[in-house]
């Protein structure tokens, strides 16, 4: 005789079997439908995150927007709001964006209820890829990083730095001149073991028409097809697909009066406190969570490379990508 | 009878020579390749502390009494001890100063 273990309260879940899954900052993302942006995956293994588009209605009466402790609030120079976030204690987090939506993450980062504008999915996409889904990560483990990365031979190069040093124009004219996209200005990251892994973004790069113009016409096509535009360009490029050893970090350094062209070298004795310093959400500050990000430091610091690149004023990104790309391409080998 | 210092200032240097110190459950340490972090889990304050810092730190946290440290130091360091034990008090207080060891003057944690 069979003897099959059920509950009742699950009877009209849907079927595992039947939800699609994606991948991106280390999660496998379970939502029905396809979620535009996300690799594909057939298998739910590692960390999982369910998520529910759900009636504006329903988020909102399952968090009042006077609930929680605002950790974010970010305005728009007349006042109104540009994003804001509330934590609430043992629950989790609302984000919320007006016309980007609103989330609701719970506090094990297994799970994401969204109330979504009614606009093209990439414009919302930006929110949820930009601070939902890393914050997921993040509470599920994996230490994010505001960074921007690509692969070569198969190991990640990383471009840490601060808004402005070029870090998505550099990952860009990289992506053209040859590499595999990894992520846009977050990058997940894994210390398993011997080995520091990096977890690929989801298939996004914002890029600005002015940089663009600057990679050759023959080598656009690299970076994948347009799939919106705001202030910048929307692209969606072919990322990796598996996560990778992180081999290494660059610090960018703009401008640096001290060269006269692209110049990179080991970096110096402060590398230390600019790694601590470029987590991301640095509203997320559990014992837990600061215990890991310094770990995580601790394990990059030790087991792969961190340079400078010294950027002397005027210099293009796509000057800097060629003397990245031609330095990345030794050490890779090097170290693999 | 322990005599357990949380915060507050240190005895003389004399006075914890026979002391130890542990690093309390909250705060951490790592160690970089030019420094040590030590950071305070409760409050998020990250401290950064030289190599020999890191030296010291780890002696003290190692079953050692503070005296025992300073020797162990002299001898790596080729140092006077009593050099060394001036040194080694002042970093104890600067940690302590800052909440990140105690110190147990009955030489037991």
């Amino acid at each position: 005789m069979a003897v099959t273990e059920f509950s009742p309260s699950r009877l009209h879940d849907r079927p595992e079997s039947a939800m699609w899954r994606g991948r991106a900052f280390g999660l496998t993302l379970e939502s029905e439908a396809p979620f535009p942006g996300l690799a594909h995956c057939r298998d739910s293994t590692g960390r999982v995150t369910s998520w529910r588009d759900d009636d504006a209605r329903l988020i909102d009466e399952a968090w009042k927007v006077s609930d929680g402790d605002v950790v974010v609030d970010l305005r728009h120079t007349d006042g109104r709001v540009f994003m804001r976030i509330d934590r609430r204690a043992d629950e989790g987090y609302r984000i919320w964006a007006p016309y980007y939506g609103r989330h609701l993450v719970s506090a094990d980062g297994r799970s994401i209820r969204s109330a979504l504008p009614n606009v093209s999915p990439w414009r919302w996409q930006r929110l949820f890829f930009a601070q939902t889904l890393p914050l997921a990560s993040a509470l599920q483990g994996l230490e994010v990083f505001h960074a921007s990365a690509v692969a070569v031979g198969g190991r990640v190069a990383a471009f840490v730095g601060s808004s402005g040093t070029g870090k998505t124009s550099i990952a860009a004219h990289l992506v053209a001149l040859g590499a595999t996209f990894v992520t846009d200005d977050v990058l997940a990251i894994e210390a398993a073991g011997a080995t520091v892994v990096a977890h690929p973004g989801p298939a996004r790069l914002s890029i600005d028409d002015s940089e663009l113009r600057r990679i050759p016409e023959g080598q656009r096509s690299r970076l994948g097809v347009p799939v919106g535009r705001s202030d910048k360009l929307m692209i969606e490029p072919e990322p990796t697909t598996a996560p990778l050893p992180l081999a290494g970090l660059y610090f960018l350094k703009r401008p640096a009066s001290d060269v006269s062209r692209v110049t990179i070298k080991e970096a110096e004795a402060t590398a230390t406190r600019s790694l601590l310093g470029s987590g991301f959400l640095a509203y997320l500050d559990t014992p837990e969570r600061l215990r890991n990000h310094l770990d995580v430091c601790s394990a990059i610091a030790e087991r792969t490379r961190l340079y400078d690149v010294l950027i002397p004023k005027g210099a293009r990104a796509r000057e800097v990508a060629a003397t990245t790309l031609a330095h990345a391409d030794g050490f890779v080998h090097h170290a693999g | 009878m322990s005599a357990q210092l949380t915060n507050g200032s240190l005895p003389s240097a004399r006075d914890i020579l026979g002391a130890r110190v542990r690093v309390p459950s909250h705060v951490i340490y790592r160690t970089f390749v030019r420094e040590t972090v030590v950071l305070n889990l409760q409050t998020g304050s990250y401290h950064g502390v030289n190599p020999t810092g890191g030296r010291i730190l780890d002696l003290l946290t190692s079953d050692e009494t503070v005296g025992g440290a300073a020797r162990q130091l002299a001898d790596e360091f080729r140092r006077p001890v009593s050099e060394v034990q001036r040194d080694v008090y002042e970093f104890c207080k600067e940690l302590h100063g800052r909440g990140l060891i105690e110190v147990s003057l009955n030489g037991r944690h």
